[in-house]
């Protein structure tokens, strides 16, 4: 392995789908029975991009992540729908070739890298692991490559930090093997499901620009999971908002901030700490997300969304285009003039 | 108790961790978790103790009630030296001064009804009977925006915001001049973190209690604090008001945390693959920032 191919000879190529999630509908199975968790989710990453994935906990955002990668666990199942990754479908493929995509041609981050990782090895071992499980290199070749890998994160005195443990690294530098283990098969997707909600907030900026360079450098397409639309701001290009296991919004991020087209992003966004907002109530929303056996069959923001009007809202609300690239489901989208962020 | 004197007023707070050096150990490993710390809270309004994992925010929250024993320093509480105080005077003076932690599921017993948490206090700091106690605490979880349904819920029936709100209850219902609020909201969404801040405010505008508002996000301690405090490695850096904090930092480490906030717009953005234009955005959204 030479120092060339981790240099970047790919020309960008915007528009080219990594990853494409249609009409995804997870169950989970409880003692209700199976129970839909996800509902119709479309979702597509391309080359070149982040995009945002957001919600509240229990939106459905993590399952959606995991079935991308094909790592629900065992209690959940794809029921209706497909994944595709680099125009292979993996929804319907089986455990051992999908163990062949996953690492080659997507790859995911965690929220606790320390969890990730196993204190008993090397963290060095641990990315060199994958580039002899997928690329069949030798252990030595590998280590070399990983420790080309540590300096691409940028962790320093990289041929002497490939032989510690977990334990020696704080919890950015854990985040930074990740994603150099995420990075070690030149995946075209990286899958970040909150990488940055453990850190302290000097790390979190150190390792969103980090992931930032990664993706610009390497052209990857990245979905990024978290419920701080402040990270969402600085990073994303685009953005789904995802509510009770649907996507309600889907739009440019900038739009989708400063012209929000549906109730629920734009109460989102009135709960956000705004400075300008000292010395007033928050912003909030009311009530609580409804049980996934509860999700009517109606609109599900209804009962906390202010603008809920009963007829209107009483029924299946499909997501609309409101503009293009701009998606809503919302039945009074065209009707409402709905805030965004402070200008 | 004169209102002019500060509600809580702490000099040289100190706290070591590790062993002590002894007759046979003459190196000692020492950890000095809290270093030398002064703090004065006035009545009624709201200190922000902002600083990363391990700064000892956490630490100073416990000590200045006296959870965890100091190894140096006062702390005036209410105009009572309660360094020194015995065990049963500060059981006394925990009805004045209370805690609310960050994890509601946590901090509240899990095999008692909500109502049985939220009266429990009473039965510790008052000679109320039953009935006056369940009357108070009814009165409390409806203060805290829920109903008496919730009262004979337990804590895995109800949701993290409603949670941290029964906890607010708890800690209310002895009717204290002082809380400690250690991550209060770091545990909610953020469409139910808002809830829980703007009580706490409704609470200190209705009864005048002072606030020892620990956290890590500085967006929510420039909301909501009067004076802030930043922390590193035990030590105190700067103090002032959180006008002049956030306007005009002292130190480059609280400038440092400053520009680490994450952006409220793509419009600010700070970094970004494509448009150099955000490098030049960057300078003046730092400007705009800082000028609350």
């Amino acid at each position: 392995m030479n120092m060339s191919a981790l240099e970047i000879t790919a020309e960008p190529h915007v528009g080219e789908v990594v990853m494409q999630a249609t009409d995804l509908t997870v169950e989970v199975s409880t003692e209700r029975g199976w129970v839909t968790i996800v509902d119709s989710v479309d979702l597509t990453v391309n080359r070149n991009e982040v995009v945002g994935l957001v919600g509240e906990s229990g939106s459905g955002k993590t399952l959606t992540s995991l079935s991308v990668m094909g790592l629900l666990p065992k209690n959940a199942r794809i029921s209706r729908g497909s994944v595709d990754l680099m125009g292979q479908r993996i929804s319907d493929m089986e455990e051992r070739k999908l163990a062949d995509v996953r690492g080659a041609k997507a790859a995911m981050i965690f929220q606790e890298p320390r969890r990730c990782l196993n204190p008993a090895f090397t963290v060095g071992d641990q990315v060199a692991e994958s580039l002899r499980r997928h690329r069949g290199w030798s252990r030595k070749r590998a280590m070399q490559h990983t420790i080309e890998l540590f300096k691409l994160v940028e962790i320093p005195q990289a041929e002497h930090r490939v032989k510690q443990y977990p334990h020696e690294f704080s919890g950015g530098m854990c985040q930074r093997v990740m994603l150099a283990m995420a990075i070690a098969c030149d995946p075209m997707l990286l899958i970040a499901d909150e990488p940055t909600t453990a850190l302290d907030v000097t790390v979190q900026r150190q390792v969103l620009e980090l992931i930032r360079r990664l993706q610009a450098e390497l052209g990857l397409g990245v979905l990024l999971i978290t419920h701080d639309l402040g990270v969402v701001a600085e990073m994303c290009d685009r953005v789904s908002v995802m509510y009770a296991g649907q996507v309600v919004e889907e739009a440019p991020a900038d739009e989708l901030f400063h012209n929000p087209q549906n109730p629920y992003t734009s109460a989102l966004l009135q709960s956000m700490l705004e400075p300008s907002r000292r010395g007033e109530p928050l912003g909030f929303i009311p009530g609580l997300v409804p049980a996934p056996h509860e999700f009517p069959a109606t609109c599900r923001f209804q009962d906390r969304c202010r603008h809920a009007v009963e007829e209107t809202c009483r029924q299946t609300i499909p997501l609309t285009s409101v503009a293009p690239g701009h998606l809503s489901r919302c039945a009074r989208a065209a009707e409402l003039d709905l805030p965004g962020v402070r200008a | 108790m004169t209102t002019t004197n500060p509600t809580l007023s702490v000099r040289g707070l100190t706290k070591v961790y590790g062993r002590r050096a002894t007759l046979l150990r003459r190196h000692p490993h020492q950890l000095k978790a809290v270093d030398g710390v002064d703090l004065d809270i006035a009545p009624g309004k709201t200190l922000g103790l902002v600083g990363e994992s391990g700064a000892g925010k956490s630490t100073v929250g416990r000590l200045v009630l006296r959870l965890i024993e100091p190894d140096a320093g006062t702390i005036n509480l209410l105009d009572t030296d309660i360094s020194t105080m015995s065990r049963g005077d500060l059981r006394r003076m925990r009805s004045h001064a209370t805690m609310i932690f960050q994890d509601p599921y946590t901090s509240l017993d899990p095999r008692m009804l909500i109502k049985d948490s939220v009266a429990e206090p009473l039965i510790v700091h008052t000679d109320d009977n039953r009935a006056t106690r369940h009357k108070k605490a009814l009165e409390m979880v409806r203060r805290v925006g829920l109903d008496t349904a919730h009262m004979e819920r337990f804590p895995y029936e109800m949701s993290g915001g409603q949670l941290q709100r029964v906890a607010i209850a708890r800690a209310l219902i002895t009717d204290p001049s002082f809380i400690v609020c250690d991550e209060p909201v770091a545990a909610l969404d953020v469409s139910t973190q808002a809830q829980v801040i703007n009580l706490l405010n409704d609470l200190q505008a209705e009864r005048g209690i002072s606030y020892l508002f620990i956290s890590h996000d500085l967006r929510l301690v420039r909301l909501i604090a009067d004076e802030v405090a930043v922390m590193r490695a035990g030590k105190l850096l700067e103090t002032g008001s959180a006008e002049r904090v956030f306007a005009a930092p002292e130190t480059d480490y609280t400038r440092e945390l400053l520009a680490a906030i994450p952006g409220r717009s793509p419009r600010h953005r700070r970094f970004n693959g494509e448009t150099a234009a955000s490098v030049e955005l960057d300078e003046a959204e730092r400007e705009e920032a800082v000028v609350v």
